[in-house]
C-alpha cells in the first residue's frame, strides 16, 4: 500500500495503522494512552493527524486509523502541533506531579506542570506493593487496559465520567478486597508515575539482570533491576515463557532475599542453644558426625532430603554425595508429596513421568482445557492467566472439576464440584460416557495404544448415575463434560488436586487414559500436564533425587545403573532406599539416625506433623541446610547458611521439562555460601576427591550421565532454555511428547484402568468433615520465604478454614469467627471463612506453622507411588472455645 | 438482600439490555445500588464487580448510598435558566438548607440540578419523584414541596 | 397533520388507519420498501440528517446475521422535547416505522432506548409493546406473514451522550456510554459488533406515512432540499411555547416565532439546531426558510428542530456559561480534548462572566475550541463550541464588550 507521510512516499502493509507505520519510519508521533497497539482507545487525542484522501481532508487518530491507499498525511503541520500543546497544557493545568515517559512530552513542548487540585485518594491505595499518586493520574486507561486486555483481571476500573473519571479498584475497594493479582501490570503500563512499585526508587546505575523466579514450576524469567548489589524492583521478562507476565510471587517474591531472618553464618547447637561458628569448624563437624554414625549404625542409618527448590546441579551432586560418599539411597525430595504419583502414573500409561505438552501450545492450540485439581491462578498464576486469555480471546471451552470455587471456575462451561477423592470414579463415568456415545478416537486406539478391552470392561459400570453417587456430581454436568472434552482438541491440566491422595497414581492413570481414549496425546494443545509445585521439582527427579531411581530415572541394577557407576567411579547401592514419609516412620523407631535436609521444611510440609516432629527429635544428628530458620532447623544440631537461587548460578528445570539457565543477581549475603559449595565441602571432609568449580562444571558431568540432557549446553540455554529431551546439541529440544510413538517397549501407551476406591479416612459420625489442603495466592508452601515478606503477611496474615455457608450456619460459625478443627492425629485453630466451597469440605492452607494444618493430615500412602494423602482427612469442627 | 436481587436478575435473564434494566431494579427496590448487590450482580452474570461499577458509576442516576425519601430535580438547562431556574434554586436551597446534590438534613429530600427534563414548553421546571411541575416561581416551587409534605 | 395527531390508545390509531402501512409493507419486497424511503428524500430527525433510505440499504445489504433495530428515544438536547410530545401523543406511529424498518433490513429483534428522565414514557411504551404481541403485530409470524420481530424497551439512566447512536449501543450492551472508534460503522458492525439499523423515533414515524402515501408524493412535500413534516420545539421567550408541526422549507423562523405567539419581550436572538450544540443566531436569521439545504448555505444546521428565543433580558455569555457548564457534565471522559476542554471551557467562561475576561482568554478559548474539534473522539466534543463561535460571529460587539 503507497502513502505519502509529510512529502515522502512510503509503502507499507495493508491492515497497520498510520502510527505504527510512522513509528516504522522513525517518525515520533506522541501518544499516551496507547497500549496495545491492535485495539487502540484513541483516549489521549494527541496522535492526531491530517490526512487528505482524495478530495476530502480531514483529521483522525494516527492510531485508529489504518493506512489506506493514496492517503497524504501530516503528521506535525502547525495546526496539529498548536492542539498537542493545547492538550498538553489542559493536562498540565490539571496536574502536577507528572513523571515517567509523559513528564518528558511536557518537557518536549515547553509546558510547566501547574495543576494544584487536592485530588481525592481511591481506597486502591491502602496495598502493601503499589503506589498511587493521585496527582500524577490522568486517567489514561493504559493501566485498566493493562487490568483487563492482557491480563483478564478486570479489577481496575473507572468511576464516574467526564472531569471526574477516575481509576478505582473493583468498588472503590483496596486492592485485595478487588480481588487485585499484584502482578504489576499496572505499574509497567502508566506512562505518568502515578502508578509504581512501592520499592522502586530513581537511581542512576541501574543493571537490569535476567533470572529464574524462585517459586513456581511454571519457572518464569523475571528481570530484576540491580543496584548497588540490591533489587530495587523486578518484573516478568518479555524473553521467558512467560512473555512478560507474573505473578505477586515474582514481582514482589524477592524481598526475602534482604530480611532481617536471613541466617548469615553456621550455627552449631551446643546445650540446647546455637552458636555462630565458622565454616571450617561446621564442616568438618557435620563430616565428622557423619563418618560416626555411618560406622556405628551403617550406611542406611543416615536419609538425605533434596530439594525441588535447589537447582539441577545441587540436586545432582546432593543424590551423588548420599550414594556414593554415604553409600545410601534414602535420598528423596519433596516431589515424593506432590507429584510421585505423576511419575508412577504417567510412567506406566505413557511411558514417560513428565508434563507432554508446553505452555505454547496450550496456550495457542488447546480448544479445551480440562483443569482438574489446580487452583491454576492461584498456585500456578502465569498458566491461569494463559487460560483466562484463550477462554477470554478466542473462546476456548473450560471445565473446572474442584470441590471449591476457584477462580477459573468463573470462566469455565462446566464446574465439576466432586467430593474429595472420588477423581477416579469421575473420570472413569467420562471414559464410560465417551465409550457408550461412540466419541472415542478408534484410530488411535487401534494404532498407538494396547489394552483397550480391558479399559472398556472395568469403566463399564461406571454409569453416570453410579458416578453420580459416588462424586455427588449431577450426571448432566458429567455427561456436558465428557462430551465437551471427546469433541474438541482437549488438554488436561492438573496439579495436587489429582496426585495428593492414596489413589494418586489411579488418578493420574486414569487422566491419561482418558486422553489416549479420545486421541489427546502428541499432539498440540492437548495432552496429560501435571503442574509442577515448585521451581525445580522436574529437575530434582531428573537429577535422580529419588530413592529408586538414579539420574535420567534409570532403575537401580540396570545397564543403565552400571554406565552410571563407571563415570562415577564406585558402586551405587543395590537396594532401594526409603521415601519422605517413610525416612519419617524409619526416624521414629530409631533405624534412621542421622539426616542432612537440604533446603525443605518437612516439619510443616509433611502429613501428621507430630508425628514428623517426633521423628526429627529422635535422631541423633541432624544437619539442615537452609536460607533461614525454618522450623525444621530449629530442631537441627547444624544449620548452614546456605545461597539464594537469586545469589547463585545453575539450571532449573520447569514444569514443561525446560532447562532454564539462573543468573547471578546479588551477592550472597553475609556469610552463605551456594547449596552445591556445601554439599562437595562436606564430600571433601568424608574422602570423596571432587574438585567442581562451578555449577557448569557439574552440569558437564549431568549431560553425560542423563540422557535427556545429553544436548544441552550453559551456551545454548542463555537465550530461552532447551525442553529435554535434547539428545544432541543440535537438536532443538522437544516442545511435545510422543508425536509418533510412546518411549515404551513396544511404542505403544497402555491403558491401565483403576476401580474407585474409597479415600482412606472418609468422613463419619465423630469426623464429619472433609478437609483438603492447598496453596493461596499471595503464600507458597511452607511460607519459609513468603512469610519473610511483609507485604505478603498484610495480605494474608494467617491460617483460615475455607467453609460452605449453610455448614457454617449450622454451627454457628460467622466468617472470621475462631473455630478448632480436629482429626485424629490433632488440632489446630485458625479463622473462619465463609465462602465457595462444596458442602461438608473444608479447605486450609498449609503455609501456616503456628497453625500447621499438616498437624491434621492424614500420612496414609499411595500403594505405589508412597505419597501421602495430603488431599482428604476426616475433620470435625467447633467455635473456639 | 440475595433473595431480592437474584429474583431480580432472574426477571432479565432473558432480557438482551439486562444489565442497566437490573441496576434499575435493585435502585427502586432498596433506594441505591449497594455494593452487595453489585457483588450478586457480578456472580450471576459471570463479570467481576468492577465491570459492573464502571459502567454503573457513569450514569448520574445511579447512586450508591442511601438517598432522601423524595427526589427533587431542578431543572436549569439553557431555556430554565434564561427563564429564572437560577432564582428558584437559590430560594430552594435558602428554604432547605441544602446545596444541590445534597440531602435534607431529616433525610426527606435530595435535591439535584439536572440540564434538560424535556419540558421546555413549561420552563422553568422540576420533577419530584417522577412528577414534573411547570412554570415555576421561586414562590411556587417551595409551595409545592410544602404541600408534599402534609 | 401527519406526525403529532393524538392516537394514545389502539383503538384511536387503528381507527385512523393504523398498521396499513405495515400490512401493505409486509406483502412488498424488503428492496423496494427501502426504494420508497429513499425516493421520499426522508434524513434523519435526530440532528445529523442522514438520509434514512441508505442507511437502511447499508444494513440490508449486510450479510452478517443478526441484525437489530434501535429506536433512539434517547432526547437529551436542551431546548428539544419533540420526541417526548410524539412518544406521549402517537407512539403507535413510531412503533409501526420501527417494525417496518426491521422488515425492510432483516431485523428480528429491536430496542427502544429511552432516556431516564422519561421514564414514564418508557413504561407506558413497554406496555404498548406487550399489546402488540397480543394482537400479533409484534412477536412471532407479524399479521400471519413469515416476518417475526420483537422490542425491548431499554431505560436509560442518565447521560446525554447515549444519544450518540455508538454510544448508545455500549449502553444497551451494558457497559458505560463511550462512543465507539469509526470506522466500522454501526450498520456494519453495530450492537454486540451485529449490523445496526439506528434512527430516532421521529423519523422512524415518517416511515408508515412514506408507505402510505408513496414516496415520490411525499418527497413533493417542501421544497428543493427538505422533504416531509418536522416537528420544532419552541421555547424560551414566546408567548406560546410547544411543538409546532410543519413541512420543511414552508416556515422561515421568524413565522414560526409569529405563529407560536410572538416574542414575550424585545427580541434579541434566537438558538438553533439543537440545544447546547446548536447556533446562537441574531436578527439576520429570522428570514430564513426552515429547511435543510437553506440553513447548510447559511453555515447552520436545522439539528433537532429546536427554536429557544432570547429577549432583551439573556445575556449571551450567560447562556455560553451555561452551555459550557452542561458540556462539563456531560462529556463521558474517554477523550482528553474533550474531558479536559470542556472543563477549560466552563472555566474560562465563568471567568468572563463574573468581570474578569481578558483578551487573553478568548485566546485561550479560541484555542481550547480548535484543538477541540480537531482531536475530539466524538460529536460532543467536535461541536460543544458550536455555540460560542457562532455567538462571536452574531454576537461579537456584544460579547466582547465585557472583555478587558
Amino acid at each position: 500500500m503507497n502513502i505519502i507521510i509529510n512529502g515522502e512516499k512510503i509503502e507499507a502493509k495493508q491492515g497497520k495503522s498510520i502510527l505504527q507505520v510512522a513509528k516504522e519510519k522513525g517518525i515520533d508521533i506522541p501518544a499516551l494512552c496507547n497500549l496495545i497497539e491492535e485495539k487502540p482507545i484513541g483516549s489521549c487525542g494527541l496522535c492526531v493527524v491530517k490526512i487528505k484522501k482524495g478530495s476530502k481532508t480531514y483529521y483522525s487518530r494516527a492510531c485508529t486509523t489504518k493506512i489506506d491507499e493514496g492517503m497524504e498525511i501530516e503528521t506535525h503541520s502547525p495546526e496539529i502541533e498548536d492542539t498537542r500543546k493545547t492538550i498538553l497544557e489542559m493536562i498540565a493545568e490539571e496536574h502536577k506531579e507528572i513523571r515517567g515517559e509523559a513528564k518528558e512530552l511536557f518537557l518536549k513542548y515547553g509546558i510547566e506542570l501547574k495543576g494544584d487540585d487536592k485530588k481525592a485518594i481511591p481506597k486502591l491505595v491502602e496495598n502493601p506493593f503499589i503506589s498511587f499518586n493521585p496527582e500524577a493520574c490522568i486517567s489514561c486507561f493504559r493501566c485498566i487496559q493493562a487490568c483487563s486486555l492482557i491480563k483478564e483481571n478486570h479489577v481496575l476500573v473507572r468511576e464516574n465520567r467526564g472531569m471526574n473519571t477516575r481509576i478505582v479498584a473493583g468498588i472503590n475497594e483496596r486492592l485485595k478486597d478487588a480481588g487485585c493479582a499484584f502482578c504489576g501490570a499496572c505499574v509497567d503500563a502508566c506512562p505518568t508515575g502515578a502508578l509504581m512499585d512501592l520499592t522502586a526508587r530513581v537511581e542512576k546505575e541501574m543493571k537490569k539482570i535476567t533470572s529464574i523466579c524462585p517459586y513456581c514450576g511454571v519457572g518464569c524469567a523475571i528481570d530484576y533491576y540491580v543496584s548497588n548489589n540490591e533489587i530495587v524492583y523486578a518484573k516478568g521478562s518479555l524473553r521467558g515463557v512467560n512473555k512478560g507476565d507474573d505473578c505477586i510471587k515474582g514481582r514482589y517474591g524477592w524481598q526475602f532475599v534482604n530480611s532481617e531472618e536471613r541466617l548469615k553464618k553456621p550455627l552449631i547447637k551446643r546445650n540446647g542453644k546455637f552458636e555462630e561458628v565458622t565454616w571450617d569448624e561446621a564442616l568438618d563437624f557435620v563430616a565428622s558426625r557423619l563418618r560416626e554414625i555411618k560406622e556405628k549404625y551403617g550406611a542406611d542409618s543416615i536419609a538425605g532430603l533434596s530439594s525441588a527448590k535447589c537447582t539441577n546441579e545441587e540436586n545432582y551432586i546432593f543424590q551423588k554425595f548420599m550414594r556414593m560418599v554415604i553409600g545410601t539411597n534414602n535420598v528423596d525430595h519433596c516431589a515424593r508429596l506432590c507429584h510421585a504419583s505423576t511419575v508412577v502414573g504417567l510412567f506406566k500409561v505413557l511411558g514417560s513421568g513428565a508434563m507432554t505438552n508446553s505452555l505454547n501450545d496450550l496456550e495457542n492450540d488447546a480448544e479445551l482445557y480440562f483443569v482438574i485439581g489446580s487452583n491454576t491462578t492461584h498456585a500456578h498464576p502465569v498458566i491461569g492467566t494463559m487460560i483466562k486469555r484463550a477462554v477470554k480471546r478466542r473462546g476456548a471451552r473450560l471445565i473446572v472439576a474442584d470441590p471449591r470455587d476457584i477462580e477459573l471456575s468463573e470462566y469455565a462451561d462446566v464446574h465439576i464440584k466432586q467430593r474429595p477423592g472420588t477423581d477416579v470414579a469421575l473420570i472413569n463415568g467420562m471414559m464410560h460416557i465417551i465409550i457408550s456415545q461412540g466419541l472415542e478416537d478408534k484410530e488411535f486406539i487401534e494404532n498407538r495404544t494396547e489394552g483397550f478391552e480391558k479399559l472398556r470392561e472395568i469403566v463399564k459400570k461406571y454409569t453416570p448415575e453410579y458416578v453420580e453417587k459416588i462424586t455427588g456430581v449431577p450426571k448432566e454436568e458429567i455427561i456436558k463434560a465428557a462430551v465437551l472434552y471427546a469433541t474438541h482438541r482437549s488438554a488436561i491440566i492438573y496439579a495436587m488436586g489429582i496426585t495428593q491422595h492414596t489413589s494418586g497414581t489411579a488418578n493420574v492413570a486414569s487422566l491419561a487414559n482418558l486422553a489416549l481414549l479420545t486421541g489427546n496425546v502428541g499432539k498440540r494443545g492437548t495432552g496429560v500436564n501435571p503442574l509442577r509445585g515448585q521451581n525445580n521439582v522436574q529437575g530434582a527427579g531428573d537429577m535422580g533425587a529419588l530413592p529408586n531411581l538414579l539420574p535420567g530415572y534409570a532403575k537401580l541394577k540396570t545397564e543403565k545403573a552400571r554406565k552410571i557407576e563407571k563415570t562415577w567411579g564406585g558402586k551405587i547401592p543395590d537396594n532401594e532406599g526409603l521415601t519422605v514419609v517413610e525416612m519419617m516412620h524409619a526416624a521414629s523407631k530409631g533405624m534412621i539416625k542421622g539426616m542432612y535436609i537440604m533446603g525443605e521444611n518437612p516439619a510443616v510440609s509433611d502429613p501428621n506433623q507430630k508425628h514428623v516432629i517426633k521423628s526429627l527429635k529422635n535422631l541423633e544428628f541432624l544437619v539442615v541446610q537452609d536460607l533461614f530458620m525454618s522450623e525444621t532447623a530449629q530442631l537441627a544440631d547444624v544449620v548452614l547458611p546456605a545461597a539464594s537461587s537469586l545469589e547463585k548460578e545453575g539450571t532449573f528445570t520447569n514444569t514443561e521439562r525446560r532447562v532454564q539457565l539462573l543468573h547471578r543477581v546479588v551477592e550472597p549475603v553475609g556469610d552463605t555460601k551456594p547449596d552445591w559449595w556445601i554439599i562437595q565441602e562436606i564430600a571433601k571432609r568424608m574422602g570423596a576427591d571432587w574438585n567442581y568449580k562451578c555449577p557448569q562444571d557439574i552440569f558437564e558431568e549431568i549431560r553425560n550421565v542423563v540422557a535427556q540432557y545429553h544436548g544441552i549446553t550453559y551456551e545454548r540455554l542463555e537465550n530461552a532454555g532447551l525442553q529435554w529431551p535434547c539428545p544432541e546439541e543440535n537438536h532443538e529440544g522437544t516442545e511435545i511428547l510422543h508425536e509418533n510413538m510412546f518411549p515404551t517397549i513396544n511404542g505403544l501407551a497402555k491403558f491401565t484402568p483403576y476401580e474407585y476406591e474409597a479415600p482412606a479416612e472418609v468422613p463419619d459420625e465423630e469426623y464429619p468433615f472433609v478437609l483438603t489442603t492447598g496453596r493461596t495466592y499471595e503464600h507458597f508452601h511452607t511460607g519459609t520465604l513468603t512469610r519473610k515478606i511483609d507485604g505478603f503477611n498484610k495480605l494474608i496474615p494467617g491460617a483460615f478454614a475455607e467453609i460452605h455457608p449453610e455448614d457454617a450456619e449450622k454451627l454457628g460459625i460467622s466468617d472470621g469467627d475462631c473455630i478448632e478443627v480436629e482429626s485424629r492425629r490433632g488440632k489446630i485453630k485458625v479463622s473462619a471463612k465463609i465462602g465457595g466451597i462444596k458442602k461438608g469440605v473444608i479447605f486450609i492452607p498449609f503455609h501456616f506453622a503456628e497453625s500447621a494444618a499438616n498437624i491434621l493430615t492424614n500420612d496414609a500412602l499411595d500403594p505405589e507411588a508412597k505419597i501421602p494423602e495430603l488431599k482428604v482427612a476426616a475433620v470435625k469442627l467447633k467455635k473456639c472455645q | 438482600m440475595e433473595d431480592k436481587v437474584v429474583e431480580i436478575i432472574e426477571k432479565h435473564r432473558k432480557d438482551d439490555a439486562k444489565l442497566l434494566a437490573i441496576l434499575h431494579d435493585v435502585q427502586d427496590k432498596f433506594g441505591y445500588i449497594p455494593e452487595d448487590a453489585i457483588k450478586i450482580i457480578a456472580r450471576e452474570l459471570k463479570m467481576k464487580k468492577g465491570e459492573i461499577y464502571d459502567t454503573a458509576s457513569f450514569y448520574s442516576f445511579f447512586r450508591f448510598k442511601p438517598e432522601g425519601r423524595h427526589e427533587v430535580l431542578v431543572c436549569d438547562c439553557i431555556v430554565c435558566h434564561i427563564k429564572g431556574a437560577e432564582d428558584i434554586i437559590k430560594r430552594l436551597e435558602d428554604e432547605f438548607k441544602v446545596t444541590m446534590g445534597e440531602t435534607t438534613k431529616d433525610g426527606k429530600y435530595t435535591f439535584k440540578m439536572v440540564e434538560g427534563l424535556g419540558h421546555c414548553e413549561e420552563s422553568p421546571v422540576m420533577m419530584v419523584d417522577g412528577k414534573l411541575y411547570g412554570n415555576l416561581t421561586p414562590d411556587r416551587a417551595v409551595e409545592i414541596l410544602r404541600r408534599c409534605e402534609q | 397533520m401527519i406526525l403529532l395527531n393524538d392516537a394514545q390508545n389502539i383503538e384511536d390509531y387503528l381507527e385512523n388507519g393504523g398498521f396499513k402501512a405495515l400490512r401493505r409493507a409486509l406483502e412488498i419486497e424488503q428492496d423496494e420498501i427501502i426504494r420508497e424511503v429513499e425516493s421520499a428524500g426522508l434524513v434523519g430527525r435526530g440532528g445529523a440528517a442522514f438520509p434514512t433510505g441508505l442507511k437502511m440499504k447499508f444494513v440490508k445489504n449486510e450479510k452478517n446475521t443478526p441484525k437489530y433495530v434501535i429506536a433512539n428515544a434517547d432526547e437529551g438536547e436542551p431546548g428539544t422535547f419533540k420526541d417526548r410530545a410524539l412518544m406521549e401523543k402517537n407512539p403507535y406511529q413510531i412503533l409501526e416505522g420501527m417494525i417496518i424498518s426491521a422488515y425492510a433490513v432483516g431485523a428480528k429483534k429491536g430496542f427502544f432506548y429511552v432516556r431516564y428522565e422519561y421514564r414514564d414514557i418508557a413504561e407506558n411504551i413497554r406496555k404498548k409493546v406487550k399489546e402488540l404481541r397480543r394482537l400479533g403485530i409484534l412477536g412471532e409470524n407479524i399479521y400471519g406473514s413469515k416476518f417475526s420481530f420483537d422490542i425491548e424497551v431499554v431505560l436509560g439512566a442518565g447521560a446525554y451522550i447515549c444519544g450518540e447512536a455508538t454510544a448508545l449501543m455500549e449502553s444497551i450492551e451494558g457497559k458505560r456510554g463511550y462512543p465507539r472508534i469509526k470506522p466500522p460503522h454501526s450498520t456494519q458492525r453495530g450492537l454486540w459488533g451485529k449490523p445496526t439499523l439506528t434512527n430516532n423515533v421521529e423519523t422512524l414515524a415518517n416511515i408508515p406515512v412514506i408507505i402510505n402515501m408513496g414516496g415520490e408524493k411525499y418527497h413533493k412535500l417542501g421544497k428543493e432540499g427538505c422533504s416531509g413534516p418536522q416537528l420544532f420545539s419552541i421555547s424560551g421567550f414566546v408567548k406560546k411555547p410547544g411543538i409546532y408541526e410543519y413541512i420543511l422549507g414552508e416556515k422561515t423562523i421568524g413565522e414560526v416565532i409569529e405563529l407560536a405567539g410572538g416574542v414575550d419581550g424585545n427580541f434579541k436572538g434566537v438558538m438553533l439546531g439543537g440545544g447546547a450544540s446548536g447556533y446562537i443566531l441574531n436578527k439576520d436569521y429570522l428570514d430564513m426558510p426552515l429547511c435543510f439545504s437553506d440553513a447548510k448555505k447559511r453555515g447552520v444546521a436545522l439539528g433537532t428542530g429546536d427554536i429557544i428565543v432570547f429577549n432583551e433580558s439573556v445575556r449571551i455569555w450567560d447562556v455560553l456559561h451555561n452551555i459550557a457548564r452542561f458540556f462539563e457534565n456531560e462529556s463521558c471522559g474517554q477523550c482528553f480534548p474533550c474531558r479536559y476542554g470542556t472543563k477549560r471551557m466552563r472555566e474560562i467562561i465563568e471567568k468572563i462572566v463574573n468581570g474578569k475576561g481578558t483578551s487573553e482568554d478568548i485566546k485561550k478559548l479560541n484555542a481550547t475550541a480548535r484543538a477541540m474539534k480537531i482531536a475530539s473522539l466524538c460529536p460532543l466534543g467536535k461541536s460543544a463550541m458550536t455555540a460560542y463561535e457562532s455567538a462571536m460571529k452574531n454576537f461579537h460587539d456584544d460579547l466582547m464588550e465585557v472583555i478587558k
